[in-house]
């Protein structure tokens, strides 16, 4: 790999193509392997294809460029509490539609900070819903049968199957 | 905004990761959405990486209070956040096992180790391992001398490795024959030591040197990382922390040369700072007020463990002379005042008071993180 290289091309999942720099890629251990498996270079043309659709890789890239400069040289406490409000902003934005494919994208590309932000934010909502909006979102069937359910709410006067 | 069907299948352990995050009054409402998280909510798995990422977040204070002046008003227990508001009171009394008298000893993962006193005929008590947050509660019956118990000093945690809870309980047993004639012998040390493992259900007495049942146990007892810890003195009147590995069974001494101080002994509190067993030294009277913090360090030598003075913190800016300390609460050193509670921040330096100043005296504080964790250990 040639060490002039600032920026990679890759394909999403959709065809489309995206620039990552070099240091924002080493954010994904897989990103960084391809980096130093697949030639660079002018002449050759071989594009690596990453199995994510464009929307959500424009939001893994955008993480990425973000949180590069501090992963790649430390930074102060500051700097930290900033990252901090932009992770949340960040996952503030029309995140929510597509949250689920970033927690499958941090997961793949083995990202620990934004999976961890990605789950963190699951979870939060999750506390803002009922049983049935989570079965829908989680594709969750009740399969409880109305005798156990019965019991149930027998034991744990006050749970809820809606 | 896109079709609900838009969102793809999660992986289990992507569900995990998610679902380890939430407050324990969360998981017990989605237990009711399918089997396959009812049954998940259940197993060991999970509620260990439910606890450990709990046990990452910020620790809530348990404050076990008594009222001065109505002992016949039953003790209190109630949890506090990081804003000092009472984010809980645990009504304990409503619990069939809580009926008498009782103390908490400590807590550990969400469970709470309590003393209960019976205080009729026999004088008999019993522990109780209690989880507030899913009211799980188990006795445990004292093991076979209970009516002969003279004194008991308990100590109780958890050793991830063994994935085991377990008690210690250092007795003392009624010697009514030689009770005046000994009075000297029967102030110090004990007569055995007996430890119950939750995984076992029962109580096993253990073989203990001489030096050990020679040594009296003189503070509360910590527990971190597999280890509980009590301070202690010999009959040669130095002093040693005692420590006990759970997952072995070895009881260990220490010793501890108390920082020299021509004033005056200190009152010796425990507790855990930054995840390590520290030992506190409170230097006091009505004039002054000091404190040193020692943490233990790992040191290359025999015992392998060392204290060392780290920190000393002077001229404490305090109405009151008479305080005592309770525990460390992340940064902030918790002080009990005759009607209040203060927070005194070792980073900052700075003090709070709690804004509720009540007729109560705090026994007893203790970081607790919620937890999933069964008393019934299946």
């Amino acid at each position: 790999m040639s060490s002039s290289v600032e920026a990679i091309t890759v394909l999403s999942s959709d065809g489309d193509e995206f620039k990552i720099t070099v240091s924002a890629a080493k954010l994904s251990k897989p990103l960084n392997w391809m980096l130093e498996d697949v030639c660079f270079s002018d002449d050759c043309d071989e594009v690596p294809t990453i199995e994510v659709n464009s929307k959500t890789l424009v939001k893994v890239i955008e993480y990425c460029e973000k949180h590069a400069p501090r992963a790649n040289s430390g930074a102060s406490d500051s700097d930290a509490e900033e990252l901090k409000k932009w992770d949340i902003e960040f996952m503030k934005m029309d995140v929510k539609d597509i949250l689920f494919h970033i927690l499958m994208a941090a997961n793949y590309l083995h990202m620990e900070g934004l999976y961890d932000l990605a789950c963190q934010t699951a979870a939060d909502l999750m506390k803002g819903m009922t049983v049935s909006q989570i079965r829908k979102i989680f594709h969750i069937k009740n399969d409880f049968s109305s005798e156990e359910q019965e019991q149930l709410r027998r034991q744990h006067p006050g749970c809820s199957f809606d | 905004m896109e079709s609900e069907g838009d969102k793809p299948f999660l992986p289990p352990e992507i569900i995990i990761n998610i679902l380890k995050r939430l407050p324990v009054k969360f998981i017990l409402r989605f237990r009711s959405l399918c089997k396959d998280w009812k049954n998940l909510f259940n197993t060991r798995h999970f509620i260990a990486q439910h606890a450990s990422f709990s046990a990452h977040q910020n620790p809530l204070l348990l404050l076990h209070e008594a009222d001065f002046y109505d002992s016949g008003k039953p003790p209190s227990l109630r949890l506090v956040n990081r804003n000092m508001e009472t984010v809980q009171n645990l009504s304990i009394s409503s619990i069939d096992s809580f009926k008498h008298h009782w103390s908490a000893i400590g807590s550990c993962n969400g469970l709470v180790c309590v003393r209960v006193h019976n205080l009729g005929r026999d004088g008999s008590s019993k522990l109780c391992l209690w989880n507030p947050a899913i009211r799980d509660v188990k006795e445990i019956p004292l093991a076979t001398r209970k009516d002969k118990l003279e004194s008991c000093k308990f100590g109780f945690g958890f050793c991830s490795l063994i994935n085991d809870y377990k008690i210690v309980n250092f007795y003392k047993i009624k010697n009514k024959k030689n009770a005046n004639k000994n009075k000297k012998n029967v102030a110090g040390g004990h007569d055995g030591v007996e430890v119950y493992s939750l995984n076992t259900n029962s109580w096993k007495e253990l073989e203990i040197r001489a030096v050990l049942k020679n040594t009296t146990i003189k503070s509360n007892q910590v527990s971190v990382d597999g280890t509980i810890f009590w301070f202690g003195a010999q009959q040669d009147s130095s002093h040693v922390v005692v420590s006990f590995d759970i997952g072995t069974q070895v009881f260990t001494l220490t010793p501890v040369s108390l920082p020299f101080e021509p004033r005056g002994f200190p009152m010796t509190h425990l507790s855990v700072y930054h995840n390590k067993f520290a030992i506190f030294h409170h230097y006091f009277n009505n004039s002054w007020n000091f404190i040193d913090i020692g943490v233990m360090g790992d040191v290359a030598g025999e015992s392998g463990k060392s204290f060392s003075c780290t920190d000393r913190y002077d001229d404490f800016d305090s109405s009151e002379y008479h305080f005592d300390l309770l525990c460390i609460w992340r940064d902030d050193i918790v002080f009990r005042e005759p009607d209040k509670l203060r927070l005194f921040n070792v980073t900052t330096q700075e003090w709070k008071d709690f804004p509720d100043s009540v007729n109560y005296e705090c026994r007893l504080g203790v970081n607790y993180e919620e937890s999933l964790v069964s008393v019934w250990n299946t």
